[in-house]
């Protein structure tokens, strides 16, 4: 057995936006690609990386608008652009952020057609749909909406801070399957989520005709589920060290855990076809611990403070009335916060691609792996999505790879998704003696005024290679 | 590896460049000037009085003044003070009751010092055919300051003298429903 490659791998990604990593996903010259698909063709016989610096990844989304909708210099006032926004978005609209840090990334082969890896990272994922009803009422107020309902449905977001645990095999079951899987356990260092909310605000006229106007709130039923949150609001210390030391703990498996799996494949049934997919992320959060549960519900109808005038006539009017409709109110529109344990599931994604190689080079400077000479080009389509609280997002990507002089890999991709019709991204990978370098950005189309995108995505890594060969 | 060093100098200095001149047209200092405006209509007091009310149980008279108050919390809240630029009260009374009637709207403190008056002269209706009288009070700074001092709401009417004076057997009532509209500039 030769080994032929270490990696130490030195990936800084300055900046990357796009939930997507259509750029990555199946780029099988760099060892990350097996936490895209664990049943990646692995082309490396050891890989790790060095702790806290191996990857940084950031992520920014917002379908509907972008910074430059508000922010553009164009005269208009911006609490108009602002109006207008709020009107053009609607509920199926989102903010996203994801955000990982990986603490540790390596792996071995220990055989011909078995390769392990493992890591721990650090993930933060945030999804928040656009609360329209409540943008409008808390923007234009009541006033012009007498008759209407405002929705507490429009509300739902998802929240999490987590660190994973995690190991794959690699495993080439036959010339044409390669298969992979990964275990997962995740400790969750906080969550907050808020989905499935109803209920209704409508302020019309009196139904009674005692008074002008009669607010209904209507069969409000709205939950956040919070875990890992409340003891750090509830500390007393202000000492945010202590709060650091426990956010620690739970970053090492002190927090809530949960288990997941990614699951994948290569199918070659020719050489020229490759056919992959994966599952990343099946799995669930089980949160028992400094837990608490806000429950929102009832109904409640008000004209106002109806003034009856006791028949004991004096000049002190003694009845409560604030008092009383208070406490009415409080009876009815409730407010409990409960300490049941509640389940999270992750947002799960799912990849596939089909690839086309073609154009091989005749000429004998292949550091090819497996005994194999590269295919110089291959064209495909990737599908990718994620299942969201609303609805899972999509996205579409068709690409080009491309390898020059050996030392140089590219990827040309164009990707439809919520964001944009017009997101073309490129990869280069650099591959020179031990060492390798890559660059990834997509949505160049927008970096000529990055306030324009509503995703932008630049990614930039290095490794260093040594090669037994060389 | 020196030509590797070189592409990696270019690659972070082309990058720093690329996020450096990358946004343009854009004004982010407008953000100072974000002021969301909304206003809230709600509901205030009501109250309907049928024409026995206004004699007394005892003597059987007619009562000189009737008066009843509640609190109004939110006036006073920290909220209110700093968030609201205007209000605008309206009164509707519909007046059933062959009688006229002198309405005093008091705002006043917890410690019933007058902080804003509205009054409103109800001339008298008939019970077939109720008189509709509709007041709205406007009330910017400097009252407003003021205005917010109060805690409390007095709804007082006065029933100056008359040669037909109510008593038990008069018909009619006199109905007030009544709302604010808060202007607020967050």
């Amino acid at each position: 057995m030769r080994l032929k490659i270490t990696y130490i791998a030195l990936l800084l990604s300055v900046l990357a936006i796009g939930q997507n990593k259509e750029l990555l996903y199946d780029f099988n010259d760099l060892p990350q690609t097996l936490n895209q698909n664990p049943g990646a063709l692995v082309s490396f016989d050891k890989h790790f990386g060095i702790p806290l610096l191996s990857q940084f990844h950031l992520n920014v989304g917002s379908s509907g608008i972008s910074a430059y909708d508000i922010f553009k210099d164009d005269g208009v006032n911006i609490n108009t652009k602002i109006r207008n926004a709020i009107f053009f978005l609607s509920k199926r609209d989102y903010f996203t952020l994801n955000q990982q840090l990986e603490v540790i990334n390596g792996g071995w082969r220990k055989n011909e057609t078995t390769y392990f890896s493992y890591g721990i990272y650090e993930e933060a994922d945030i999804i928040a749909y656009f609360p329209k009803d409540l943008a409008i009422l808390l923007w234009d107020g009541n006033a012009d909406y007498i008759g209407q309902s405002f929705s507490l449905g429009d509300v739902s977001f998802k929240g999490e801070v987590l660190s994973v645990f995690h190991f794959g095999i690699n495993k080439q079951v036959s010339k044409k399957l390669t298969i992979g899987a990964r275990a997962k356990l995740y400790s969750s260092i906080a969550n907050v989520n808020s989905t499935n909310n109803s209920g209704t605000f409508t302020t019309r006229p009196s139904t009674t005709g005692d008074n002008v106007y009669e607010h209904v709130f209507q069969f409000l039923d709205g939950k956040a589920q919070t875990s890992g949150i409340a003891s750090l609001l509830a500390d007393d210390n202000s000492d945010i060290k202590e709060d650091i030391k426990t956010l620690r703990k739970r970053v090492f498996l002190g927090g809530n855990l949960g288990l997941g799996v990614d699951v994948g494949f290569t199918y070659q049934p020719k050489e020229q076809h490759v056919i992959t997919g994966s599952l990343l992320d099946l799995g669930a959060v089980f949160h028992t611990k400094d837990v608490e549960t806000y429950h929102l519900n009832g109904s409640y109808t008000t004209e106002g403070v109806e003034l009856v005038f006791p028949p004991l006539i004096n000049a002190e009017g003694t009845t409560p009335y604030w008092q009383n409709l208070e406490d009415e109110f409080d009876e009815n529109i409730k407010i409990d916060t409960l300490k049941g344990n509640y389940v999270t599931w992750r947002s799960t994604k799912f990849n596939a691609s089909y690839r086309y190689n073609f154009g091989k080079e005749n000429g004998e400077d292949c550091d090819c792996y497996a005994g194999k000479k590269p295919y110089q080009n291959a064209v495909g389509l990737q599908l990718f999505s994620i299942f969201r609280p609303r609805q899972p997002q999509f996205a579409a990507t068709a690409f080009y790879y491309r390898r020059l002089f050996d030392f140089l890999r590219l990827k040309l991709t164009y990707t439809v998704d919520d964001f944009s019709y017009h997101n073309i991204g490129l990869g280069a990978s650099f591959h020179i003696g031990s060492f390798n370098m890559y660059f990834m950005g997509n949505n160049l189309s927008e970096l000529q005024n990055i306030s324009r995108a509503q995703s932008v995505s630049l990614q930039f890594g290095i490794n260093l290679i040594f090669d037994s060969d060389e | 590896m020196k030509k590797p060093k070189f592409l990696l100098l270019v690659t972070i200095i082309a990058s720093i460049l690329l996020c450096s001149s990358c946004v343009s047209d854009v004004d982010f200092d407008q953000a100072e000037n974000i002021l969301p405006t909304p206003v809230f209509e709600a509901s205030l007091i009501f109250s309907n009085l049928e024409g026995p009310s206004f004699v007394d149980d005892v003597t059987q008279d007619e009562v000189l003044i009737l008066t009843d108050t509640t609190r109004l919390e939110y006036i006073n809240s920290d909220f209110f003070v700093d968030q609201l630029a205007k209000t605008e009260l309206t009164f509707e009374f519909t007046n059933s009751i062959d009688r006229n009637f002198n309405i005093d709207l008091v705002f006043v403190t917890d410690a019933d010092e007058q902080r804003y008056l509205a009054q409103i002269d109800v001339p008298s209706g008939q019970y077939d055919a109720p008189i509709e009288v509709t007041s709205s009070f406007l009330i910017e700074e400097p009252e407003l300051s003021t205005f917010e001092e109060a805690t409390k709401l007095i709804y007082r009417i006065t029933l100056p003298a008359s040669t037909n004076p109510i008593d038990a057997t008069t018909l009619g009532s006199l109905k007030l429903e009544s709302k604010a509209t808060f202007y607020f500039e967050l």
